[in-house]
C-alpha cells in the first residue's frame, strides 16, 4: 500500500470520532439533497405523465361567447384540441350523509380530447346508460363504493339515483380541491362525480359551459397561451385559468415545492457542518504534525505531495458519506415518492434513477469538503522545514477577552472565570466552528418548529376568528325570514344569518381575477374581518372588503374604484375599495347584503338575487352530525356542511406534522452534535499537557469539567443569539415561499418554541462534550504532564 | 554504596519512605518493568536530585511519590501516609494538599497572565497561599501582569515555581526543570529553588540526566534500568551559579 495512504488512514484511525463526524454529516447532507431532489423531479415527471396521458387542459375559459372563442381557439396554429363540457355543482347524498358535488361532463362514446380521465375500477361511462356516471376516487373511497352501486345526486327532479358504472382519477382532481380560494375541501364536504354531457347540459340549462385547450407538442406555449387568453378576453370570459392555476395543480405543486426547498436547506446545513469539521480537524492534524512536516520536507518531500495528503484526508472522508448519502438518498427518494403518491391517490408514479444527481450530490460533498481542507492543507505545505524541525511551536499570544477590555469590572473576575471566558475564544476558527453548530441547528429547529407554529396560528386563526359559523346551510331555493325562523327554532341552533355567496371575477383595469363574494349581514357575527395587523374591523356599507393579496395581484388601493362580475347572476357590481383582509385560507371578496343586493352597477337590470345560504351557529355542548341531520330534515334545506370537519381533520392530521418536527430536531441536534463534538475534541487534545498539569497539581476532575463545560457553554451561548435571528430568517423565508393567494403562512414563533430550540441546541452541545470529558478524565497524566503544551 | 534501609520513623514536612516499589506498565506483549523493587528513604527538608539515563526509571519514580502515577506493588510512605493503595481520588486529595509540581515545558495557562497562572491553582485547591507574594518571592514582582508568550523560558518558569508553590506544599517536585533552559537561566532557576528549599524547608525532588546538577544537591541518587543504584548525602553542595554543563 503506498505509505502516504497508510499514514492518512492511520492519521484517521487515531481520531476515528472526529472524522466520523465529517461522514456523519456528508452522509446526511447528500442523502437529504438526493431524496428531496429525486423526490421532487420523480413527482413532477409523475404528473406530467399523467398530464401528458390524459391531455390536462393547458388553458380551461368559462362565460362571455364561448362559441366565438372556440372558434377562435381552433383556429389559432399551436393549438392541439379544443373542447367544450358542462360542469355544475349540486348536492349528494350517501345514506344520510348530504355534501357538494360537482358534475363534470364527459362524452360517453369515448374520452374526450382534452381532461380525460383514468379509469380505476369497472368501466368508462356507456352511451347506453343515459345516467351511469364515473366517481372521482377520493368520493368513492371515502363513501367505499364503487362499480355497481348507487349515488343520490340532486336534479331538477329532485333526488335521483345515479348507478355508479366506476371509478376514476382526473389530472383537475388529483387534489380534490373545490377552488382556488377552498383548497382545502374534505371529501365529506365535496366530491366530484362525471356524468354523460348531454344530460348534464339539459340540467345546467345552459349554464356551467366551459372550454378547454392543449398546446400542441414543440409548439412556443407561452406564445400560444397568450394568444388563446387574448382570445377568452375578447370573447368575454369570466374565468381564464392556465392550467398553472387550476387549483388542484397549484396546490399539488405548492406542496411538492417543499421538496425543491428542502433539496437546498439540506445541503447547505450539513454539509456545511461538514466542512467546518473537516477543517478543524485537519487545521489541528497539521499544528500536530508540524515537526514531521518539517522533516519530510527536509528530506525532499514536495509541498505538493504534502498538500494532496492534506487534502485527502478531508476528501476521503467525505467521499465515504457522500458516496453512502448517495446511495442512500436515491433509495430515500423511491420510498418518499411511492409513500407521497400513494398518499394522495395519484395513479402514475414515475420512478427514474438520477445518477445524475446522486454524482450532484458527491460532487458538492467533495468540493466543500475540498474547500475546507484547502487552507489547513496549504498551510502544511508552507511549513518551514527548519522551524518545523527544531519543534518550535508558532507562539499563542495571550490577551484578555473582549468582555474584559469593554468591561474592566470584569478583570475582577476570579482567575477560573476568566479561563473560561478567554479559553473560550483562544482559537477563533474553532470558535466559529461551534457557533456555525449552533446556528445550523437552530435554522434546522426553527424551520421546522416555526412551520408547526405557524400551522396551528394559521387553523386558530381561520377557525377562531375568521370563520365563526359552525355550519353552512345550502338551500333548494333562496333564504327567506321565514326558513330562516324555521332553521333558528331547530333544537341546538343558538344563530342564523342568511347570507349570499356566488362566483365572482374582480376586475381592475385588464387584470381579472376569480374568487366567490360573500354578502352578510351588515352586523354579521359569522365573520371576522382582519386587517393586516390582525386587528377586527367591520363590514363596510359602503364598498366591498377584498383578500389582502389582491393588492398587489390587481394592484388595488383603498378607495379604488372596482368592478365585480357575478356570473351566476349575470350582473355586475360596481363598487370601491374599502379596505383588504387578511385571512390565512383563500382571497375573497366580502360585502355587505344591502349593498351586494342593491347597490349594483347602473345598468343592473332588475333580478331575482337574493341570499341564498344560511349559516349557523350552534349552541355549546351540542352532537355536531344529531344536529346536522335535524337541519337537513328542514323543508328547504339540502345540505349542511360542517365548517368545523377541516379543523378536526387538520387537528388528527398533525400527528404526522409532529413526526416530521420530532425529525427535524433529531437532525438538528445531530448536527449541532457533531460539530461540537469535533471541535470539542481536538481542543481537549491540544491542552492535554495543560489540563493534565491543573490534575496534577490537585485540581479535581469535575472542576476541569466545569471549566470545560463552561468554555463549551460561553460559545454556545455567542452563538445563540445571532443563531435565533438567522434562523428565523431563514425560517420566515422559508414559509413565505408558500404564501400566495391561497394560503397566507406568515410566520408565526409560539414563546415556548424559542425556548425549546434553545434547549435543544444546549443538550446537544453538552451531550457532545461528554466524550472529550471522558478522554479528560482518563488521561494518562504521566505522559500528559510531559508533552509539548500549545 | 546503596542506601537500602527502610526507614519506619514518621518525619514532618516531606518526608518520603519507599518500600519495595514495583511499576510495571503493559505495553502489548512485553510489559516494561520501569521500577524494579526500589527501596529508598528521603529526609524531609532536603534537596534530592534523582539521576539516571533515559528509561532509568527516574520519572516514574518522580511520577509514584507524586501521585500522578500508582505503584504496582510496595508501599510509599509521605510523612507516614501510605499513598501507594490509593485510590484516583484519594491521589487528587494527596496531591491537592501535599504536592506541587515543576515541568520541564513549564505546562503553564497560555490565555491567562503570571499572576493569574499561581492564582488559579490557590483557587481550585484551596490553597493558602497569595499569589502576588508568591511570585515576588520567586522575583517576578514586575512580569504579573504578562502572559507566558511575551515571558522568557526562565520566568516561566518561575512562574512554574510560584504556582506549585501557591498552595504550601510538603513535596515541590521537578521532572527536568531546566530541560528547556540555557545555562544562565537553568541556573538561576536552580538558585532559586536551592533558595526556597533552605528557607522553607521544603523537600524537593529533581529528576534529571544532567550530572553536573547533582553536585548542588542534598542527597543524589541515581538509578538504572528500574533499580535504585546508590543514594548518598552530598557533603558540600556547592551553590547553583556554580553548576556548569
Amino acid at each position: 500500500m503506498n505509505l502516504w495512504l497508510r499514514k492518512a488512514l492511520r492519521d484517521v484511525g487515531r481520531r476515528r470520532g472526529q472524522f466520523a463526524a465529517v461522514v456523519v454529516t456528508t452522509f446526511l447532507g447528500v442523502a437529504l439533497f438526493g431524496a428531496s431532489f429525486d423526490a421532487y423531479r420523480n413527482l413532477l415527471v409523475s404528473y406530467d405523465t399523467l398530464f401528458q396521458r390524459t391531455h390536462f387542459a393547458d388553458l380551461t375559459v368559462s362565460g362571455g361567447d364561448l362559441t366565438s372563442y372556440v372558434k377562435g381557439a381552433r383556429q389559432l396554429q399551436g393549438v392541439e384540441a379544443v373542447t367544450t363540457r358542462t360542469v355544475i355543482e349540486s348536492y349528494a347524498r350517501v345514506g344520510d350523509h348530504r355534501f357538494i358535488v360537482r358534475l363534470v361532463g364527459l362524452p360517453p362514446e369515448r374520452q374526450p380530447a382534452v381532461d380525460q380521465v383514468i379509469v380505476l375500477r369497472g368501466s368508462y361511462l356507456d352511451p347506453q346508460r343515459s345516467t351511469g356516471v364515473l366517481l372521482e376516487q377520493h368520493l368513492a373511497d371515502y363513501y367505499h363504493l364503487g362499480p355497481g352501486d348507487t349515488l343520490d345526486v340532486r336534479t331538477p327532479f329532485g333526488w335521483t339515483s345515479l348507478p355508479v358504472l366506476g371509478v376514476a382519477a382526473s389530472p383537475e382532481y388529483l387534489w380534490p380541491a373545490r377552488s382556488r380560494q377552498d383548497v382545502l375541501t374534505l371529501p365529506q364536504d365535496f366530491g366530484v362525480l362525471f356524468a354523460p354531457q348531454a344530460p348534464l347540459q339539459l340540467m345546467a340549462a345552459g349554464g356551467g359551459r366551459e372550454a378547454l385547450a392543449t398546446i400542441a407538442p414543440g409548439a412556443d406555449r407561452a406564445a400560444v397561451l397568450t394568444g388563446l387568453e387574448a382570445l377568452a378576453r375578447d370573447a368575454g370570459a369570466t374565468s381564464i385559468t392556465t392550467r398553472a392555476d387550476q387549483p388542484s395543480n397549484a396546490a399539488l405543486h405548492e406542496d411538492i415545492a417543499g421538496f425543491g426547498e428542502m433539496a437546498l436547506m439540506f445541503p447547505i446545513l450539513f454539509l456545511g457542518a461538514a466542512a467546518f469539521t473537516a477543517f478543524v480537524i485537519i487545521s489541528r492534524l497539521v499544528h500536530s504534525q508540524r515537526s514531521l512536516i518539517g522533516s519530510l520536507r527536509a528530506n525532499g518531500v514536495r509541498r505538493r505531495a504534502i498538500l494532496l495528503h492534506h487534502l485527502a484526508l478531508g476528501l476521503v472522508p467525505a467521499a465515504v458519506g457522500g458516496l453512502l448519502g448517495a446511495l442512500a438518498g436515491e433509495g430515500l427518494a423511491i420510498v418518499i415518492s411511492r409513500l407521497y403518491t400513494g398518499a394522495l391517490a395519484i395513479p402514475i408514479t414515475v420512478i427514474h434513477p438520477h445518477p445524475l444527481v446522486a454524482a450532484t450530490g458527491l460532487a458538492m460533498a467533495l468540493f466543500t469538503v475540498a474547500l475546507a481542507a484547502l487552507a489547513p492543507a496549504l498551510d502544511a505545505a508552507r511549513v518551514a522545514p527548519a522551524e518545523a524541525m527544531r519543534g518550535v511551536q508558532p507562539p499563542r499570544r495571550g490577551h484578555a477577552s473582549a468582555l474584559e477590555r469593554l468591561f474592566p469590572v470584569f478583570g475582577r473576575l476570579p482567575a477560573s472565570a476568566k479561563l473560561i471566558l478567554r479559553g473560550a475564544v483562544r482559537n477563533p476558527g474553532r470558535s466559529v466552528t461551534t457557533m456555525a453548530g449552533v446556528v445550523l441547528a437552530l435554522v434546522l429547529v426553527m424551520v421546522s418548529l416555526g412551520m408547526l407554529d405557524t400551522t396551528r396560528l394559521l387553523l386558530e386563526q381561520q377557525f377562531g376568528r375568521v370563520q365563526r359559523e359552525d355550519a353552512q346551510v345550502y338551500l333548494s331555493g333562496t333564504a327567506n325570514a321565514n326558513l330562516e325562523q324555521r332553521v333558528g327554532a331547530v333544537d341546538g341552533v343558538a344563530a342564523v344569518e342568511s347570507a349570499l355567496q356566488t362566483k365572482a371575477v374582480v376586475r381592475a383595469g385588464s387584470s381579472s381575477y376569480a374568487t366567490a363574494l360573500t354578502a352578510f349581514h351588515p352586523d354579521t357575527s359569522m365573520h371576522g374581518f382582519l386587517d393586516a395587523h390582525g386587528k377586527s374591523r367591520g363590514l363596510p356599507t359602503h364598498g366591498v372588503l377584498l383578500g389582502h393579496a389582491l393588492e398587489h395581484k390587481l394592484g388595488l388601493a383603498v378607495g379604488d374604484p372596482v368592478e365585480i362580475d357575478l356570473p351566476a347572476l349575470h350582473d355586475t357590481l360596481e363598487t370601491t375599495v374599502a379596505g383588504f383582509v387578511d385571512e390565512p385560507l383563500g382571497t375573497f371578496v366580502y360585502a355587505s347584503l344591502p349593498l351586494a343586493l342593491d347597490g349594483r352597477g347602473a345598468g343592473s337590470a332588475a333580478t331575482t338575487a337574493a341570499p341564498n345560504m344560511l349559516f349557523v351557529r350552534y349552541a355549546s355542548g351540542v352532537e355536531r352530525s344529531a344536529l346536522r341531520h335535524r337541519l337537513e330534515g328542514v323543508a328547504g334545506v339540502v345540505a349542511v356542511i360542517d365548517a368545523r370537519s377541516l379543523k378536526v381533520a387538520a387537528d388528527q392530521l398533525m400527528g404526522l406534522f409532529y413526526v416530521f418536527v420530532g425529525a427535524m430536531l433529531v437532525f438538528g441536534a445531530a448536527l449541532a452534535f457533531a460539530l461540537i463534538f469535533s471541535t470539542m475534541t481536538v481542543t481537549i487534545s491540544e491542552r492535554t499537557a495543560e489540563l493534565a498539569s491543573l490534575r496534577a497539581a490537585g485540581v479535581r476532575q469535575a472542576q476541569i469539567a466545569r471549566i470545560v463545560s463552561g468554555e463549551n457553554l460561553v460559545l454556545v451561548l455567542l452563538g445563540l443569539v445571532p443563531g435565533l435571528v438567522i434562523a428565523y430568517l431563514t425560517a420566515a423565508t422559508f414559509m413565505g415561499s408558500f404564501s400566495n393567494d391561497m394560503f397566507r403562512f406568515d410566520l408565526h414563533v409560539a414563546p415556548l418554541t424559542w425556548v425549546v430550540a434553545v434547549a435543544a441546541v444546549v443538550a446537544a452541545a453538552l451531550a457532545s462534550q461528554l466524550p472529550a470529558l471522558r478522554n479528560v478524565a482518563r488521561m494518562d497524566l504521566a505522559s500528559a504532564v510531559r508533552e509539548r503544551g500549545q | 554504596m546503596t542506601d537500602t534501609r527502610v526507614d519506619t520513623m514518621v518525619r514532618p514536612q516531606g518526608a518520603v519512605v519507599l518500600d519495595g516499589v514495583h511499576k510495571t506498565y503493559d505495553r502489548g506483549a512485553v510489559p516494561v518493568h520501569a521500577l524494579r523493587g526500589v527501596s529508598l528513604s528521603l529526609p524531609a527538608g532536603e534537596l534530592v536530585v534523582v539521576l539516571g539515563p533515559s528509561g532509568s526509571g527516574k520519572t516514574t519514580l518522580l511520577n509514584v511519590i507524586g501521585g500522578i502515577d500508582s505503584p504496582t506493588d510496595g508501599s510509599i510512605r509521605v510523612d507516614g501516609e501510605d499513598i501507594g493503595r490509593y485510590d484516583e481520588h484519594r491521589l487528587t486529595e494527596y496531591r491537592r494538599r501535599t504536592v506541587g509540581f515543576v515541568f520541564q515545558f513549564f505546562n503553564l495557562v497560555p490565555t491567562l497572565t503570571a499572576l493569574e497562572n499561581v492564582a488559579l491553582i490557590a483557587e481550585l485547591t484551596g490553597g493558602a497561599g497569595n499569589a502576588r507574594r508568591m511570585l515576588e518571592q520567586v522575583g517576578l514582582e514586575d512580569r504579573l501582569d504578562h502572559f507566558p508568550a511575551a515571558l522568557s523560558g526562565g520566568e516561566q518558569q518561575r512562574v512554574a515555581v510560584a504556582r506549585a508553590l501557591s498552595k504550601r506544599p510538603r513535596l515541590l517536585l521537578c521532572d527536568e526543570p531546566t530541560g528547556a533552559l540555557d545555562l544562565e537561566t537553568g541556573r538561576s532557576v536552580l538558585g532559586l529553588l536551592r533558595q526556597l528549599n533552605r528557607e522553607e524547608g521544603l523537600t524537593t525532588i529533581l529528576v534529571t540526566h544532567n550530572s553536573a546538577i547533582a553536585a548542588m544537591a542534598d542527597r543524589v541518587v541515581r538509578m538504572r534500568s528500574g533499580e535504585l543504584v546508590s543514594s548518598e548525602p552530598v557533603e558540600s553542595p556547592i551553590d547553583a551559579d556554580e553548576v556548569s554543563w
